[in-house]
């Protein structure tokens, strides 16, 4: 064989058993996930990049950068899920276990951030994200910095010099791109150094920001989500001090570019786990699921405020109109927190009635007197589980209030300071102040911008901005730019602000944690309600229900928590043809629920799968000495309510009963349903848009 | 004071500034506003159902203060929650000003600029 087809069918067995082998390893590791944390994902990951891969085909190529992505992504998220584990571990520990722990969680996060950049540079190189053309400036800068690079790739392969610039600031090695070119080497770069000359500050000029520090995207990604959502360009300029503050620093010097790329995003709180809602009618009523009736309502009625007062809620069988008294009082003087403090008892109180559906077409028809099958009213007794309850407050204030401030006072500071030195600093931020929104209002009123679906109008935006802060604040940190830092500027941005800003940002971090600890356990304590509700029965006689709702999550059977009813009815207008006294009933139920993790709802959906025990007994006189019929009516019941995607869930509830209240017969009932939680899919589409 | 836009403004040396704070549709939920003035906080003289914040101009011509704000939604509060903010000086011109924090919007951090002019 001559030594050409040698030496194809060896680069042929080359290809496929690197194929094999990428093929095996990322099932190897899928499996193993579980059991080694993350230390797989990094083993696997080494071996993968230091593969030489330049003497393969294009298909094994494309396996190989899928691969690697792959296993970045994967690696990335249990990164995630270590950080989480060990801020968990950090609150609960103190002295010297509390200092290794902040020193790993340190490492975990300069681990993520690395990783992240290496996913970005793969997406780009593999056309996954469409980048921003760099400037032929920056693509010279490139070259600048692969000095071990072959003859370059054709244009189409090229990756943006901003992003290369990020690799090599995450300081971790080579990254291998696998698309012919030779690896990037950890080789620095001096900032600034391929810029062009000063110049007089022009706003509208404008340089591509290719690989913008994660903490200053997300400020700009935010900006300019607000400013399109509203249609208000200023809004593009809201957090600009911040937005100038991050552009210097990534300026100032390649270490502190580093330490700016090792901060993550500053996140603020959201939620998307809500458990104790309790929609609908009453839990004896013909469409209800549950059996058993919780005691909290302030927040299901607090949404009257957002639909005029009053909310409807429709299950197909019933229409339930839902209000509170201090929903009706915030009606003429607005729902200020001055109106709720006013509001004292009133805000304890709720109101809601209940309505038969039989009008599908138009539900509010349904509202009137001959549908009412049932209304009723709740009062709070005792037990506070907002977060304006003195104990959550007193938490607020002396724990997170400092924290917030800290970060305020690191970025008032800089900024300050730096202002104070450099004499162009108040001037360049008060021109941008002027001339950024008109700039976005421009590109707003563009026919390109009109056409162009939200994200696309948002990344427009955010363009606009990036490009506006390098042209005109990082190109003007250099000799003799009008940011020009000394050596002495330099060093404090090194060793002081930027050190400080990494610190209270770790500590909201860790507020954030024992924040979303504090208010869960707010929904722990106890909470006791009256409720009255008045049934109307169109073929017999109307009664009225009187019960008592109690519940307790942090007691003697947690992990379940205890829900207990007890209850009393009494006729309206006895009828004694029919057996009925004033007394009606007496009713007791008992309820043991616990939850679990969902495996079908979507990360950064916190809902769970809710599960809960039943027994119910009543004791229903008019049925004694009747045919029949049994006083005694008992109960069990399993309800459970399965979250899945996108604020949907799945309620059920199988019921075993001895009689009902007009036959004596055992019997067994399944009902089902689908849930929507408007209020969650909310968030999760807000959660998602951020990303 | 001269509204240049919602969050810029131009003000003279020694003039008073306040800036009032009132969170709105928030019911049950804690509303929490921070303010920094350049590199000190800045005390809080309203009540926590109302903040107000206030500072005297003491910086001259060409320079800026600014104050740095962040308004918090805890994760219980309605997506209906704002704040809604109204910034007053002396003299003003295109006030009233100010503008609003809502729930639903992606920035809850920002900075007010003073631009000091003669």
């Amino acid at each position: 064989m001559p030594i050409g087809g040698l030496r194809v069918l060896m680069k042929k067995i080359l290809s496929l058993s690197l194929a094999f082998f990428l093929i095996f390893l990322s099932i190897s590791v899928c499996s193993a996930q579980e059991e080694d944390t993350c230390k797989q994902f990094r083993d696997q990951i080494q071996k993968l990049e230091q593969l030489d891969i330049t003497n393969l085909g294009p298909s094994v190529r494309e396996i190989y950068k899928e691969s690697l992505l792959k296993l970045y992504r994967e690696y990335t998220t249990c990164l995630e899920n270590e950080i989480s584990t060990t801020v968990k571990a950090r609150q609960r520990s103190n002295g010297a276990s509390a200092q290794a722990l902040d020193g790993k969680l340190v490492s975990l996060r300069a681990e993520k951030a690395d990783t992240e950049k290496k996913i970005v540079i793969f997406e780009i190189a593999s056309n996954l994200k469409s980048s921003p053309k760099p400037p032929v400036e920056s693509n010279r800068a490139a070259s600048d910095v692969a000095t071990n690079a072959e003859p370059p790739a054709p244009e189409s392969e090229m990756v943006p010099a901003s992003t290369v610039t990020s690799a090599v600031h995450a300081g971790n090695g080579s990254i291998n791109l696998g698309n012919g070119t030779a690896p990037v080497n950890n080789t620095r770069m001096a900032v600034g150094s391929a810029m062009p000359a000063s110049q007089p500050q022009d706003c509208a000029a404008s340089e591509a920001y290719g690989d913008p520090p994660v903490i200053l995207a997300d400020l700009v990604n935010r900006a300019a989500a607000d400013a399109v959502r509203r249609n208000d360009p200023t809004r593009a300029i809201f957090p600009l001090s911040q937005m100038v503050l991050y552009t210097v620093f990534d300026a100032a010097s390649a270490n502190s570019s580093s330490q700016l790329r090792g901060l993550e995003a500053y996140q603020y709180l959201s939620e998307t786990a809500r458990t104790d809602k309790q929609l609908g009618a009453a839990a004896n009523s013909e469409g209800a699921v549950s059996g058993i009736e919780k005691p909290s309502f302030a927040r299901l009625l607090g949404f009257a405020i957002e639909h005029g007062g009053i909310t409807k809620q429709n299950d197909g069988t019933n229409l339930t109109l839902s209000t509170s008294l201090y929903s009706l009082y915030a009606m003429s003087g607005g729902d200020t927190a001055e109106t709720y403090q006013r509001a004292g008892f009133l805000n304890r109180i709720g109101l809601s009635a209940t309505f038969a559906v039989n009008d599908q077409e138009n539900e509010l028809a349904n509202a009137r007197r001959n549908n009412l099958s049932e209304w009723s009213g709740k009062v709070r007794l005792f037990g506070d589980r907002t977060t304006r309850s003195a104990r959550f407050q007193r938490f607020w204030n002396e724990s997170v209030r400092p924290l917030i401030r800290e970060r305020l006072r690191t970025l008032g500071t800089s900024v300050e300071t730096l202002s104070s030195q450099l004499s162009s600093y108040d001037a360049i931020e008060r021109v941008s102040r002027r001339c950024l929104p008109d700039l976005v209002r421009d590109r707003m009123n563009s026919n390109e911008f009109k056409a162009a679906t939200d994200d696309q109008k948002r990344q427009m935006v955010a363009d606009l901005i990036l490009g506006h802060l390098r042209a005109n604040v990082f190109n003007q940190v250099r000799p003799n730019g009008r940011l020009e830092l000394n050596g002495e500027q330099v060093a404090q941005i090194e060793n002081d602000f930027l050190p400080r800003l990494k610190t209270s940002l770790d500590h909201l971090v860790l507020a954030d944690a024992e924040i979303k600890e504090r208010i869960a356990d707010l929904s722990k304590g106890p909470l006791a309600t009256f409720a009255y509700t008045n049934y109307r029965i169109p073929t017999g006689s109307d009664y009225s229900e009187t019960k008592f709702l109690f519940e307790q999550d942090k007691g003697l059977f947690r992990p379940l928590k205890l829900i207990g009813n007890f209850g009393l009815s009494f006729y309206n207008k006895p009828d004694p043809f029919l057996n009925q006294e004033r007394l009606r009933d007496i009713s007791a139920a008992l309820s043991f629920e616990g939850s679990s993790r969902s495996p079908f709802t979507e990360a950064e959906n916190q809902s769970r799968i809710t599960y809960s025990f039943v027994g119910r007994y009543q004791r229903l006189f008019e049925n004694r000495r009747r045919v029949q019929r049994t006083p005694d009516i008992g109960a069990f019941q399993f309800v459970m309510e399965i979250p899945f995607f996108k604020g949907l869930s799945l309620p059920l509830s199988a019921t075993y009963a001895n009689a009902t209240e007009e036959e004596r017969k055992n019997h067994f009932r399944f009902n089902f349903g689908m849930r929507l939680d408007t209020d969650k899919l909310f968030e999760l589409l807000k959660a998602a848009s951020n990303r | 004071m001269q509204k240049i836009n919602d969050i810029t403004y131009e003000v003279k040396n020694g003039e008073s500034i306040t800036i009032d704070v009132v969170p709105t549709n928030f019911l049950g939920s804690l509303s929490s506003v921070e303010a920094e003035l350049d590199k000190i906080d800045l005390d809080n003289n309203g009540t926590d159902n109302a903040p107000s914040f206030s500072f005297t101009v003491t910086k001259h011509s060409p320079r800026t203060h600014r104050v740095f704000m962040e308004f918090n939604f805890v994760p219980t509060t309605p997506p209906t929650a704002c704040y809604e903010v109204s910034i007053a000086g002396e003299n003003d011109i295109g006030c009233p000003c100010g503008f609003d924090i809502c729930m639903v919007d992606e920035t809850r951090e920002l900075t007010i600029a003073f631009d000091v002019v003669d």
